[in-house]
């Protein structure tokens, strides 16, 4: 007899599909990371035919908080799934964006703006890839700071 | 109207997330057969260049003048915005390189940033 739910899962050696809760909190950090990014486009409206500054920041900040956030769980793995979840493909997935990046250099380089586009796809693989090695090394940093409190002096 | 706007943006964007996470739990669990060492982010290649080709549509609809306001935004900005990510795409990229695998995280900058920028052109051709 066999009362475990997802017991058939487990067999099949397939990672689980995630509880309702995590669901629930990609929904919710999906609403809030696109309601930030929405409202800083208000607030910091981008000009039309220049770099789109405020996507970059955004995109620059996405990957700082992905990088520091993923190395510090797989030091600590301490965080409950549905934080991970919310956190993660949630909020800081949709707070960034790529979309808006390919469809900017489109059509910057449909207007002729050759050296705009450059500037902009240059920066933001040197400037998301440098935050995201930041925000992975401080992460490991933090991850084995916050193990190491929590195991005690050893 | 605005308040509308701000709202339908939010329900675009966490519809966008949810896509996102079920093609996540979708490749994972077609992965698991394989290795660690074969991994490889294809779930955000493919939410990458799908919201790409939406964004480029909505761009060309948009200046048909046949989709208006919030609609407009709460597509591009909300479900294109929220399907696509850039910093699971970078950190992914980072990850691949720390495993040694830098044929695999530059395939991944040049495949997500070659087949994004595609279609959204293919988008913004589509109703010209």
């Amino acid at each position: 007899m066999r009362t475990t739910p997802g017991a058939h899962l487990e067999r099949s050696g397939k990672p689980p599909v995630p509880p309702a809760t995590a669901w629930m909190a990609v929904a919710v950090g999906g609403l809030l990371g696109t309601e930030a990014r929405y409202g800083l486009g208000l607030v910091f409206p981008e000009d039309g035919g220049g770099v789109p500054w405020t996507t970059l920041a955004i995109n620059i900040a996405g990957s700082l908080l992905l990088g520091l956030l993923t190395a510090f769980w797989a030091e600590r793995a301490a965080a409950p799934s549905w934080l991970q979840a919310g956190l993660g493909p949630g909020l800081l997935g949709s707070f960034t964006t790529f979309s808006a990046v390919v469809i900017a250099i489109d059509q910057l380089a449909a207007a002729g703006s050759h050296h705009v586009w450059l500037v902009y796809l240059g920066l933001s693989l040197a400037a998301g890839l440098a935050a995201a090695v930041a925000g992975l090394a401080l992460g490991h940093v933090l991850g084995r700071r916050a193990a190491g409190l929590a195991g005690g002096q050893s | 109207m605005t308040a509308l706007a701000a709202l339908l943006v939010g329900v675009f964007g966490m519809a966008g997330a949810l896509a996102r996470f079920a093609a996540d739990t979708l490749f994972s669990r077609a992965a698991a057969s394989g290795t660690a060492r074969t991994a490889w982010p294809w779930s955000t290649l493919l939410v990458n260049v799908v919201g790409s080709f939406i964004i480029g549509l909505v761009c060309s609809v948009t200046a048909q003048s046949s989709l208006a306001e919030p609609w407009s935004t709460s597509v591009a900005t909300g479900l294109a915005g929220g399907l696509t990510t850039f910093s699971s795409w970078t950190v992914s990229t980072v990850r691949l390189w720390a495993e040694r695998r830098p044929v695999a995280a530059v395939v991944n900058l040049a495949a997500n940033l070659s087949l994004g920028l595609g279609a959204a052109a293919l988008g913004l051709l589509l109703f010209r």
